[in-house]
C-alpha cells in the first residue's frame, strides 16, 4: 500500500465521515520492529564500533549512521568507562511462566472472536514499561509475573464483551497502550493470582471522524501518536500534542496518565484538548457500563468534571475507548531559535519573565550547563559545522561576553505560526526579555539540533546499561520561586547520596521544560555507574527516591505528567490528602467493584468489594 | 580515651619557617561553601539584596509612617545599619594580621594541638556538594575565633562571616580589621528595634544562601568564665536554620568545635568576674596587650582544639516542616528543633573536649584542701593520684584525654611537671616537693563600688577566693563528663537508698541545675531514667555504689565518691542558701527582690557563711555570681519565682519553694569536716616571689 493511496482514501472516507482504518507504524506484533529489551526500533540505537567510537545506527533520525566521537570522550570522563568493560545481556528468554488461564476461560475467550495471544514473546513484552528496574529485569532478569494472556480488541463493543467476561470469571485486566509507561504503571503485581488480561488496545485505532467546521477529531484511544500526527498531517491538520515518547505512546495512555507534550503552550496539555472521553467501567451489574458525557460542547458547568476521574486513572478505574480531542490547521511556518545565558539563575529568570509576559512560543525549554555540555557531544565530527554556538562566534560568548563554559546554559524555542512577521515579532519580544538578563540569541540551528535530539536520548540508556551505568529521568513541577532552590538542592542531595553510597561516577542535570503562569516543569536526568554494586536497581532506586523526597520538601510536585503508577505511589497519600485517598478508594469501589483494573497504582491493595 | 592520633601541633612547623614568607605565601582559601559563580554574592550585593528584602522594606514603610519620619530618611538609617553590620573579606589584611598572630601564638603557647584529622575530612566534606557550613566552636576565651581564624588561614581555609559583638566594633582600628577578616557586628539587644532585627535576619539568611565562606558564631554567646559548657543561645541559631526551612540552601552543616585551653589569656580575668569584681572594658590596648609579646614565652602553655562530626540540620528540619513552609509562608520551625540541634552542638562540644593534666589535677588539689589539708600533697602522692584518676576519666567516662597511656612513674611525672609549667603563678613545688598554692590576689587599691556587681567582699574573702576559684576553673573542664555522675552521689544515702528515691532526687538535681551544666531539658522521665541508669552503672563499676535488693548502698571506693560528691557540693549549697533567702525574704531584707538583689543578697550571705559557720557553704566556689545567675534562672523555668510584669517585681511560689526547700534538705551531703578558710593557710606557698596579678 503506497502512503499516497492510503492518503486519498483517508481523505475520501474521512470525508463522508467513515471511520479511517489505517495501518500502523507499529505492528501489531511489536518485537518484529521493536526492541523486546529496550528502547525503540531494532535497527535505531547507539553502539561502539570496532575503532570504540560510538555511533547511532540506522537512518531514522538525524544523527543516524554518524560516528559520535566527542559523545565517546564525554561518556569515557562522566563514567570512567573502558570500552571493553561492555556487558553481555540475556538473550529472549525460551521459557515463560505457565499461564494461570483455565481451559473453560479460554474457550470463552475464543467464542468472543478477539484476537488473542499466550505466546510467551507477547507476554512479557506487556509486562513492562520503560522504568531502569523494568529494563534492567528484561536484560539482566526476570519478572515475577507476567499476564497470562494478550487480548486485541478491535472496538469500544470489544472492550464491554471482555470486562464482562473479568467481571464474571473473577479476572484482572491491565489496559496497555504503547507501554511507554515510566511509573511501573503497567507491570502486573507479582501477587496477583486471578488471571491477568493485558488489554492491547493497539488494533483499537481508528479515527472514526473528523469535524473540520469544529476542528475536532474523534479517534478510538489505541492511536499511536506518529499515527494521529502522520494522518492529521495529510489532512493538513495537528493535534500538536507531542510528548517525547509520542512516536509509541497512545492517545489512551496519554488520557490515562494526564500527559503533557512539548508544544503544550501552543495546543495545551492532553487535559486542554480532550472534548470528550468513553470509558468502559468495571460496574458490570449495572445496564451502562460506560462513563461518558451526553454532549459534545467546548466546556460546560455541570457539576464535578467526571472526565478528570478518568484523566490520570492509570488503568485502574477503566478502559478509556474512545476520545475526541481538538485539532488545529498546522501552521504555515515553524521557527527555531536558541539563547545561550551566563548561567542558569539567568536563564530561569528569563524564562519567568517570558512567560510573565504570556509570550512563549510553542515550546521553550532551558538546559543546565550539564546537560548543554553532553547535548555539544552529540554531534558527528564534520557535518554540523562548529560547536552549538554556530553563528555566534565561541570566542564572542567567552572572551567579550565574559560567560564561563561551565556555567552557559541553553535554551531552545520553537516557534509556530502563519505569517513569518509574527513570528519575527514574537522572536524579537523574547530576545528582548533575554538581553535583560544577558542572554545571547545562539541561531536557529542550535535550537533545531536541540529539537532532533528530543528522541535519540531515549536510546542512550540501552548504551549505558551496557557500560554498567543505570540511567533515568523523573519530573516535577514548582512554582517560580522555589524552581532554582529546588533544582540546586536535589543535584545538592543526589550528590550527597552517591557520596554516601560509594558511588564514584554519576551524572545529574536538569532542564525547565514547560512553563507556566505560577510556575514551570523540572526535568532531571540522573545516571549513576555501578560497576561492582549489588543492587544496583535498588540503590538507584533509593537515590531517585531520596530525591523525590527533596523534590516534594522544595515544594516540588510528585509528578507533573509521568504519573504516579507503582514507583511513586508511596508518597500519593501526602500528594492528595487522607480525604483525596477515600475520595479515590470510594470511586474505585464504585466504578471497579469487582477490582478488575487491579494494576494497582497509586493505591495498591485495593479489596474488592465482594 | 588516649589521644595520640589526629592532633597535631600546628606550631612546629610555623615554629621552622619564616613568618613573612608563610603569611605571604600563595594560596587558594579553600571555600566551604561550594555556590555556582552567579550565586556568589560579594559585599556590595549583600547589602542590596537586605535593602531590597521584603520584610526589610516592609519594616521600612511600617516605620516612616508610625513615627513620621521620611521613608529617605529610614532608608539611610537602614543602609547605616546595614553597613555597620556587613563583613568584607580581604586576603591581604589576612596575611598581615597572620604575621602578627603567629609571632604572638609561638610566643603565647608551647603547642596548638589541632585534630588534623577532622579538619582535612571536612575539607573534604565541603567539597561534595553546596551545603553552608557553620563553625560552632566553644567559647572559653576572647582568642577563640583568632585561633579558630589562626587555624583556617594555616590550612588554607577561607575565613568565616564571624558573628562579633560591638565592643570589637568601637575599638580603633581593631574593628575595621578585624572586619576586613570577616567580623560582622551586631548590636547587644535589640528586640524591641525592628528595622535592626529585620536587616539583621536578612543579612543572615543572605550570607547562608550567598555567601561563599562559611558562618562562625558563639552557640553560647558569651565566654563562659568558669570554663564549663553554658546553656545554648537560639537567636541566630533560629536565624540560620530558617535558611534551610525556606530551601534557600541544600542543608546546613554545624561543625562543633571544642576548645580547650591550657591556661586561657583571661585566666584571672575571668575568676573577677565570677566573684562579680568589674570586667574591664575591651580596649584596643587591652587586647593587645593580652596578645603581648612582652610576656613570658610560652606562658599560657597548650591549646586543644578538637573538631566533632558536623551536624546536618536537614536531618532535623524535614521535609514536613518545609512543605508546611511552602503551603503556609508564615509557619516558623517549631522551638523544639532549635533547640535539639542547639544542645547536639553543646553535646558535641563536651564529649569532644579534650582533657589536659592541669585539669586532674585542679580536681585532685582541690579535693585534698578540703579533705586533708593538713597531709603535704607531695608529688609523689599527686603522681599516684593523678594516675588512678585519669584512668578512671578515660576508660571509665571514655574521656579524651592528652598524654600517653603509661604506669611509668618518671613519664607521667613528666607529664604533670608540663602542664604545672604555665601555672607557675598558681600552683608551685616547694623545696620539699610539696604542692603549694600562690595567693593570686593583689589588694585592690581603689575600688569603685559602683562597678562591683555583687556584695564588695572583704579583702580577707577575695585572699582565699581567688586562688580557690581560680583552681576550680581548671577543674571544671572534666565536668563536660562527670555532670551526671556527681549529681548521683549528692543522692545516696549511707545506709542505703531505694532506687526510685535516688532516683526522684536525681531528677530534682538535673532540674535544678540544667542550666548550670547546659544540660538538655528533659521531660520525658524514661529518658531521664536510661541516662540515669548509664551513670549509675559506671559508679557500680567503681565500686563507688552497690545495689542490694533495690536499695543503692555506697561502696568502697569512698576516695573516688568522696571526690565526686565534693565536686557537686557548692551547687547544692548555694541553691539551698537562695531558696532560704527567698523564703525569708521579706523578713529579713529591707530592699525588694529582683534579678539584682538576690545576687547581692546571697553573695553576702554565703561570705557570712564562710567565715561564720562550718557547714553549708564552705568552698568558695559558692561566691560565684555565676551560680545565682543559673540557680535564679532555674527557679524561674519552674515557676518558683515569678516574674510580675505589670508591678515590675518578683513574687515566689511558697508552696512551691518550702517543697524544694525540704527535699534539697533531704539530700545525704557530707561536708567536709575541715573547713577551707582553716585549710587554706596550710596550703598557701609563703615563698616571698613577688606575685604579679595578670590583665
Ligand atoms: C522516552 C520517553 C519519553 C517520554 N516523554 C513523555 C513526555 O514528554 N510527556 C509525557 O507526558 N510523558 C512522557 N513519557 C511517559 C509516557 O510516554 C506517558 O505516560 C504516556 O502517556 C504513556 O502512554 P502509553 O500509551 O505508552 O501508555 P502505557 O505505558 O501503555 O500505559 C500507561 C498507563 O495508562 C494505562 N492505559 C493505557 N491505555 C489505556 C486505556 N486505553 N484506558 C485506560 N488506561 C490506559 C495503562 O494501564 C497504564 O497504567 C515518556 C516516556 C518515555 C519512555
Amino acid at each position: 500500500m503506497s502512503e499516497q493511496w492510503k492518503h486519498r482514501t483517508a481523505a475520501e472516507t474521512a470525508s463522508a465521515n467513515e471511520p479511517i482504518e489505517f495501518e500502523s507504524a507499529v505492528p501489531k506484533i511489536r518485537q518484529r520492529l521493536l526492541k523486546w529489551n529496550g528502547w525503540g526500533y531494532k535497527d535505531s540505537g547507539f553502539r561502539v564500533n570496532d575503532k570504540n567510537v560510538i555511533e547511532f545506527t540506522g537512518n531514522r533520525y538525524p544523527i543516524g549512521n554518524r560516528e559520535l566521537p566527542y559523545f565517546t570522550k564525554w561518556c569515557e570522563t562522566t563514567f570512567d568507562l573502558t570500552w571493553d568493560m561492555k556487558c553481555t545481556f540475556q538473550n529472549l528468554p525460551k521459557h515463560f511462566p505457565e499461564p494461570i488461564l483455565s481451559a473453560e476461560l479460554l474457550d470463552v475467550i475464543k467464542e468472543l472472536t478477539i484476537d488473542y495471544s499466550i505466546d510467551g514473546v507477547d507476554r512479557l513484552f506487556r509486562a513492562h514499561g520503560h522504568t531502569v528496574r523494568e529494563i534492567y529485569l528484561l536484560k539482566h532478569g526476570s519478572f515475577q509475573r507476567i499476564p497470562d494472556i494478550v487480548l486485541w480488541p478491535k472496538c469500544h463493543e470489544d472492550v464491554v464483551k471482555i470486562v464482562n467476561i473479568c467481571a464474571h470469571y473473577g479476572i484482572v485486566c491491565i489496559p496497555f497502550g504503547g507501554g511507554t509507561s515510566v511509573s511501573r504503571a503497567t507491570c502486573c503485581p507479582p501477587d496477583e493470582c486471578r488471571t491477568i488480561i493485558s488489554l492491547d488496545t493497539s488494533q483499537m485505532n481508528r479515527i472514526l471522524w473528523i469535524d473540520r467546521d469544529n476542528l475536532l477529531i474523534c479517534c478510538e484511544s489505541g492511536i499511536i501518536g506518529q499515527d494521529l500526527e502522520r494522518l492529521l498531517r495529510i489532512e493538513g491538520f495537528t493535534c500538536g500534542h507531542e510528548p517525547d515518547s509520542y512516536e509509541f505512546s497512545s492517545l489512551g495512555g496519554w488520557v490515562a496518565t494526564r500527559a503533557s507534550g512539548m508544544k503544550k503552550n501552543t495546543y495545551g496539555n492532553i487535559e486542554d484538548l480532550v472534548v470528550r472521553l468513553r470509558m468502559v467501567t468495571g460496574r458490570t451489574e449495572n445496564p451502562v457500563i460506560t462513563l461518558e458525557r451526553g454532549n459534545l460542547v467546548p466546556r460546560v458547568s455541570c457539576g464535578p468534571d467526571f472526565d478528570h476521574v478518568i484523566l490520570g486513572s492509570e488503568g485502574t478505574l477503566g478502559i478509556i475507548t474512545e476520545i475526541v480531542l481538538k485539532i488545529r490547521p498546522l501552521p504555515r511556518v515553524v521557527k527555531y531559535g536558541s539563547i545561550v545565558f551566563p548561567h542558569f539563575l539567568s536563564g530561569v529568570h528569563a524564562l519567568r519573565e517570558i512567560a510573565k509576559e504570556r509570550c512563549q512560543p510553542a515550546s521553550i525549554r532551558l538546559m543546565d550547563n550539564e546537560q548543554f555540555q553532553m547535548g555539544q557531544t552529540l554531534r558527528p565530527e564534520s557535518g554540523w559545522g562548529g560547536l552549538i554556538l554556530q553563528g555566534l562566534k565561541h570566542m564572542y560568548i567567552t572572551r567579550i561576553k565574559g560567560f564561563r563554559w561551565d556555567q552557559i546554559c541553553v535554551a531552545t524555542l520553537l516557534m509556530e505560526g502563519d505569517v513569518a512577521e509574527d513570528i519575527a515579532a514574537q522572536e524579537r519580544k523574547i530576545y528582548k526579555i533575554a538581553d535583560k538578563y544577558c542572554g545571547i540569541p545562539a541561531g536557529e540551528a542550535n535550537g533545531e539540533r536541540g529539537y532532533m535530539l528530543t528522541f535519540v536520548i531515549a536510546y542512550i540508556r540501552d548504551l549505558a546499561i551496557e557500560y554498567n551505568v543505570l540511567a533515568e529521568s523523573f519530573e516535577t513541577s514548582v512554582s517560580w520561586n522555589r524552581a532554582l532552590s529546588l533544582c540546586r538542592n536535589v543535584k545538592s542531595r543526589v550528590a550527597r547520596d552517591c557520596k554516601a553510597r560509594d558511588i564514584r561516577k554519576y551524572f545529574i542535570s536538569c532542564r525547565v521544560t514547560q512553563t507556566y503562569d505560577a510556575g514551570c516543569c523540572v526535568y532531571f536526568y540522573l545516571a549513576v555507574s555501578y560497576s561492582d554494586m549489588e543492587n544496583p536497581v535498588e540503590t538507584y532506586e533509593a537515590i531517585e527516591h531520596a530525591a523525590r523526597e527533596e523534590i516534594l520538601a522544595n515544594g516540588g510536585s510528585l509528578s507533573h505528567h509521568h504519573g504516579v503508577g507503582k514507583i511513586r505511589a508511596s508518597f500519593y497519600p501526602e500528594a492528595v490528602g487522607e480525604a483525596g485517598v477515600s475520595l479515590y478508594r470510594a470511586t474505585k469501589a464504585h466504578l471497579d467493584p469487582h477490582n478488575i483494573f487491579a494494576a494497582g497504582n497509586m493505591v495498591s491493595g485495593n479489596k474488592s468489594k465482594l | 580515651m588516649e589521644l595520640n592520633t589526629g592532633f597535631v601541633d600546628m606550631l612546629e612547623n610555623r615554629r621552622r619557617d619564616c613568618d613573612f614568607l608563610w603569611a605571604t605565601r600563595s594560596m587558594d582559601p579553600a571555600l566551604p561553601h561550594m555556590l555556582p559563580p552567579d550565586s556568589v554574592y560579594d559585599r556590595e550585593r549583600i547589602i542590596q539584596a537586605v535593602l531590597q528584602d521584603k520584610q526589610v522594606k516592609a519594616a521600612i514603610d511600617t516605620i516612616a509612617k508610625t513615627t513620621g519620619v521620611g521613608v529617605k530618611d529610614v532608608e539611610n538609617n537602614a543602609r547605616a545599619m546595614i553597613n555597620e553590620m556587613a563583613s568584607k573579606a580581604d586576603l591581604a589584611t589576612v596575611r598581615w594580621i597572620g604575621i602578627f598572630i603567629t609571632k604572638a601564638m609561638k610566643r603565647m603557647f608551647s603547642q596548638i594541638y589541632i585534630n588534623e584529622i577532622m579538619l582535612s575530612n571536612l575539607k573534604k566534606e565541603t567539597r561534595i556538594s553546596q551545603a553552608q557550613y557553620i563553625y560552632v566552636p566553644s567559647h572559653r576565651s576572647y582568642l577563640d575565633f583568632i585561633l579558630l581564624s589562626y587555624i583556617l588561614f594555616s590550612y588554607d581555609m577561607a575565613l568565616p562571616n564571624i558573628a562579633a559583638g560591638m565592643d570589637f566594633y568601637n575599638m580603633k582600628i581593631v574593628g575595621e580589621l578585624l572586619r576586613k577578616t570577616g567580623a560582622f557586628y551586631i548590636r547587644r539587644s535589640f528586640s524591641n528595634d525592628l528595622l535592626y532585627k529585620q536587616i539583621f535576619r536578612s543579612y543572615v539568611n543572605t550570607i547562608v544562601s550567598h555567601s561563599d565562606r562559611a558562618i562562625e558564631f558563639f552557640i553560647e554567646g558569651t565566654r563562659s568564665r568558669s570554663q564549663k559548657s553554658t546553656i545554648p543561645k537560639y537567636g541566630l541559631l533560629s536565624i540560620i536554620i530558617e535558611s534551610l526551612l525556606q530551601g534557600d540552601v541544600p542543608d546546613i552543616y554545624f561543625v562543633p568545635m571544642s576548645i580547650n585551653y591550657e591556661r586561657p589569656p583571661e585566666e584571672l580575668l575571668f575568676v573577677y568576674e565570677m566573684l562579680g569584681v568589674p570586667k574591664p572594658k575591651e580596649s584596643t590596648a587591652r587586647l593587645f596587650r593580652s596578645l603581648s609579646i612582652l610576656q613570658k614565652p610560652f606562658s599560657h602553655g597548650r591549646i586543644f582544639f578538637n573538631i566533632g562530626e558536623p551536624i546536618s540540620a536537614s536531618q532535623f528540619v524535614d521535609k514536613t516542616y518545609r512543605q508546611k513552609k511552602v503551603l503556609q509562608p508564615s509557619f516558623k520551625i517549631p522551638s523544639s528543633v532549635v533547640e535539639n540541634i542547639a544542645y547536639l552542638i553543646i553535646e558535641s562540644h563536651k564529649k569532644n573536649t579534650v582533657l589536659m593534666p592541669i585539669n586532674i589535677i585542679a580536681l585532685l588539689l582541690n579535693e585534698k584542701i578540703q579533705t586533708k589539708p593538713k597531709e603535704l600533697y607531695t608529688l609523689d602522692l599527686l603522681i599516684q593520684d593523678y594516675q588512678w584518676f585519669k584512668s578512671f576519666v578515660t576508660k571509665s567516662l571514655k574521656a579524651l584525654i592528652y598524654g600517653t597511656e603509661t604506669t611509668d612513674n618518671d613519664m607521667i611525672k613528666q607529664e604533670i611537671l608540663e602542664s604545672l609549667k604555665p601555672h607557675d603563678e598558681l600552683i608551685v613545688l616547694d623545696s620539699s616537693n610539696t604542692l603549694k598554692i600562690k595567693q593570686r590576689h593583689k589588694r585592690i587599691k581603689q575600688l569603685n563600688y559602683s562597678n562591683i556587681k555583687g556584695y564588695p567582699l572583704s579583702e580577707q574573702t577575695l585572699q582565699i577566693a581567688v586562688s580557690a576559684i581560680n583552681i576550680a576553673i581548671y577543674s571544671n573542664p572534666i565536668l563536660a563528663y562527670l555532670t551526671e555522675i556527681v549529681f548521683i552521689t549528692a543522692t545516696i544515702e549511707e545506709n542505703g537508698i531505694e532506687t526510685e528515691v535516688a532516683l526522684e532526687r536525681y531528677e530534682l538535681l538535673r532540674r535544678l541545675f540544667s542550666t548550670e551544666f547546659a544540660m538538655r531539658p528533659i521531660e520525658d522521665k524514661t529518658l531521664i531514667k536510661i541516662e540515669w541508669e548509664k551513670s549509675l552503672n559506671i559508679l557500680i563499676s567503681q565500686n563507688c555504689l552497690h545495689i542490694v535488693n533495690n536499695l543503692i548502698f555506697i561502696g568502697n571506693n569512698t576516695k573516688l565518691f568522696s571526690i565526686l560528691h565534693n565536686i557537686i557540693l557548692p551547687f547544692i549549697d548555694v541553691a539551698y542558701v537562695i531558696c532560704i533567702l527567698l523564703s525569708e525574704w521579706t523578713e529579713r531584707m529591707s530592699v525588694e527582690l529582683t534579678d539584682r538583689t538576690i545576687l547581692v543578697e546571697t553573695q553576702k550571705e554565703v561570705e557570712r557563711l564562710i567565715f561564720e559557720t562550718k557547714d553549708r557553704c564552705q568552698h568558695p566556689y559558692c561566691l560565684s555570681l555565676d551560680l545565682y545567675n543559673t540557680t535564679w534562672s532555674s527557679l524561674l523555668s519552674q515557676g518558683i519565682i515569678a516574674y510580675q510584669k505589670h508591678t515590675n517585681t518578683y513574687q515566689t511560689d511558697k508552696a512551691k519553694l518550702t517543697y524544694l526547700i525540704g527535699a534539697l534538705l533531704e539530700l545525704p551531703l557530707r561536708h567536709p569536716t575541715e573547713t577551707y578558710v582553716d585549710a587554706f593557710p596550710l596550703i598557701i606557698s609563703t615563698s616571698s616571689m613577688d606575685i604579679q596579678a595578670k590583665l
